[in-house]
C-alpha cells in the first residue's frame, strides 16, 4: 500500500514538477506560459499518436522506449519522496549503475536510426554523463559516510537533521547534486531543453527520431529522472521532512519538490546557455565539491 | 567558525577558477566581511579588542581594499577577462588538488576538529591566492592574489591557535593597505606608460 501510494506520487507528481519549471521560467521572462499541466496534456497528446520508425531502426529502437521508462520507474522506485521506507531498498552503486542504464540504451537508439543528429546528441549526451558520473559517486559516497548506512533510502532518512551549521558539508553535497540535476536533466547552462536549433541539442537531438508512444515514454522518463534527482537533492537539505509521518510527510515532499522547480526554473531563467567547451569545468567543478564535501568529513 | 571556515575555503576557490576580475573582486570582499566576523566569534562576550580586530577587519580587507581594486579596474579600461596563462579547467583541477593536500597537511600539523577545517581554509587561500598571483597575466588579479594569499595567512592564525594580538594584526592591516594603494598607483604609471597593464610584455621590454 505504502509502495503504492509512493509510486502513485511519483507518477503523478513528476510531469507537475516539469510544468512548475516551465511555469517559472516563463514568469521571470515576463511571459504568460503554458498552464501548469501542460506536460500532461502533451503525454495525451502523443500516447494517442502512431509510431513513425525510421527504415534503418532495429529492435533496439523499439526496445529503448520500454527500458527508458522501466529504468526510470525503479529509479523512483529506489528514492525516497515522503518517507525512508522506499518500494525497493537499493546499494547506492547500483543506484549510479540503473542511472546508466536507461542512458545506455537511448543513445544505442539515437545511433540506431542512422541520422545525423542522433549520433551527435548520442555522443554529447554520453561525454556529458560519463564526466558527470565521478561527481555522483563521490556525493552519494559522502552521504552513505554521513548517513552511515549503505542503501539510498538508509542514508538519507538517518542524516543528522537540522545540522547545516554543524556539518557543512551537507550544503555542498546537496549543491553538487543540484549541479549534477543541471547536467544530467538537459537544463540551460548545460542544455536547452526547448532549443529549436538541431546543431546545439544535446538530449533533444538524441530523442529527435522517437516519436508517438516512444516519444511518450521517454518524455516520461525524463519527468520522473528530474523528480528523481530533486528528491535526492531537497531531502539532503531538509533530512528531517524524511522522518515524518505520511500525513506531514507527503505535503512536505509536495512543497521540497515545488521549492526545487521553481530554483530550476530561476537558474534556467536567469542564465545563458555555456559553449560546450564549458561543460567539463562545470561538471568538473562539481566533482572538486564533493571531494571537498568528504574531505571536510575525514577532517570534522 | 566551521561555516565561516567552509565558506571562506569555497571564496578561495571560487577566486581561484573565476574567469572575470569583477567576480573576483566581490569574492574579496566577502572573503574580508567573513574574516572580520572570525575574531568576535573566538572570544566570549564583548572584548573591546575583538570588537577593533573585526571592524578594521571589515574596513580594510572587505571594502577599502575591493574600493581601491575596482576603482583600478574601471579608470584602467582593462576590461572583465582576467586572462590566466593556465587554462580553466587545469585551474580547477590544481586547486582542487591543492585543496585536498591542505586537508592533509593539517591532518599532520596535527590540527584536529574545527581547527583542521579552518586550518584546511587558510591553506587553500593562501594556495589559491598563490596560484592567482603566479598564472593571471593582468596586474589586478596579480594584486588580488596577493591579498588572498594574506587572507589565508590570518586564518591560518586563527586556527592554529594563537591570539589575536590587536597591535600586530594593524600592523600587518596597514602594511597591506599600504602594499594594495602602492600597487594601485604602480599600475596607473604602468597604464600611463604603456598604455595597458599585460605584465607579460614586460619581457619584451629593452634598455
Amino acid at each position: 500500500m505504502e509502495s503504492l501510494l509512493h509510486m502513485t506520487l511519483f507518477l503523478a507528481l513528476a510531469p507537475l514538477l516539469s510544468g512548475i519549471v516551465r511555469k517559472t521560467k516563463a514568469f521571470l521572462s515576463c511571459r504568460r506560459g503554458a498552464p501548469l499541466a501542460q506536460p500532461y496534456l502533451d503525454l495525451w497528446k502523443l500516447f494517442r499518436r502512431g509510431i513513425v520508425r525510421s527504415t534503418t531502426a532495429s529492435w533496439i529502437f523499439d526496445l529503448s522506449g520500454p527500458v527508458v521508462l522501466g529504468g526510470a520507474l525503479v529509479l523512483a522506485a529506489a528514492t525516497p519522496l515522503y518517507g525512508r521506507e522506499v518500494p525497493i531498498p537499493m546499494h547506492f552503486v547500483f543506484y549510479i549503475y540503473l542511472m546508466a542504464l536507461p542512458r545506455f540504451f537511448q543513445t544505442l537508439a539515437g545511433l540506431d536510426t542512422g541520422s545525423a543528429f542522433g549520433g551527435l546528441g548520442s555522443s554529447r549526451e554520453a561525454a556529458v554523463s560519463a564526466m558527470a558520473e565521478p561527481a555522483l559517486l563521490l556525493a552519494l559516497c559522502g552521504l552513505a559516510h554521513l548517513g552511515a548506512a549503505d542503501s539510498i533510502g538508509g542514508f538519507l532518512a538517518s542524516l543528522p537533521s537540522g545540522s547545516v551549521f554543524r556539518h557543512p558539508e551537507t550544503i555542498l553535497i546537496a549543491g553538487t547534486l543540484f549541479l549534477l540535476l543541471i547536467a544530467e536533466n538537459a537544463r540551460i547552462p548545460v542544455d536547452d531543453p526547448t532549443t529549436h536549433l538541431e546543431l546545439t541539442m544535446i538530449h533533444e537531438a538524441m530523442v529527435l527520431d522517437h516519436a508517438g508512444v516512444d516519444l511518450a515514454m521517454i518524455q516520461m522518463a525524463s519527468h520522473l529522472r528530474l523528480a528523481v534527482f530533486s528528491a535526492l537533492a531537497s531531502s539532503v537539505l531538509f533530512p528531517h521532512s524524511l522522518t515524518l509521518t505520511p500525513g506531514l510527510g507527503v505535503p512536505a515532499a509536495m512543497l521540497r519538490l515545488a521549492l526545487c522547480g521553481v530554483l530550476i526554473g530561476a537558474v534556467e531563467a536567469g542564465t545563458a546557455r555555456m559553449k560546450l567547451s564549458r561543460v567539463a569545468p562545470f561538471l568538473m567543478v562539481a566533482t572538486v565539491l564533493a571531494s571537498i564535501a568528504l574531505a571536510l568529513q575525514y577532517a570534522g | 567558525m566551521t561555516t565561516l571556515a567552509v565558506l571562506l575555503l569555497l571564496l578561495g576557490i571560487h577566486l581561484a577558477v573565476s574567469e572575470r576580475i569583477r567576480p573576483a573582486i566581490r569574492s574579496l570582499a566577502a572573503q574580508g566581511f567573513l574574516l572580520g566576523l572570525l575574531p568576535l566569534l573566538d572570544t566570549a562576550g564583548t572584548d573591546w579588542r575583538a570588537v577593533a580586530l573585526c571592524v578594521s577587519t571589515i574596513a580594510v580587507k572587505g571594502a577599502a581594499i575591493p574600493a581601491i581594486l575596482s576603482r583600478a579596474v574601471s579608470r584602467l579600461e582593462i576590461g572583465q577577462e582576467s586572462e590566466s596563462l593556465i587554462s580553466t579547467r587545469a585551474a580547477i583541477v590544481l586547486t582542487g588538488v591543492l585543496t585536498l593536500s591542505a586537508f592533509v597537511a593539517c591532518e599532520r600539523f596535527g590540527l584536529t576538529g574545527k581547527d583542521q577545517i579552518g586550518g584546511a581554509a587558510g591553506l587553500t587561500l593562501l594556495f589559491s591566492g598563490l596560484l592567482t598571483m603566479t598564472t593571471r597575466v593582468k596586474a589586478v588579479s596579480q594584486v588580488i592574489g596577493f591579498v588572498v594569499l594574506e587572507n589565508g595567512i590570518f586564518l591560518l592564525g586563527a586556527a592554529s591557535g594563537s591570539e589575536f594580538t590587536l597591535p600586530i594584526e594593524l600592523g600587518i592591516f596597514l602594511d597591506l593597505f599600504v602594499a594594495v594603494f602602492l600597487m594601485g598607483i604602480l599600475m596607473f604609471k604602468i597604464q600611463r606608460a604603456f598604455t595597458h597593464t599585460d605584465v607579460a610584455n614586460i619581457h619584451a621590454l629593452k634598455d
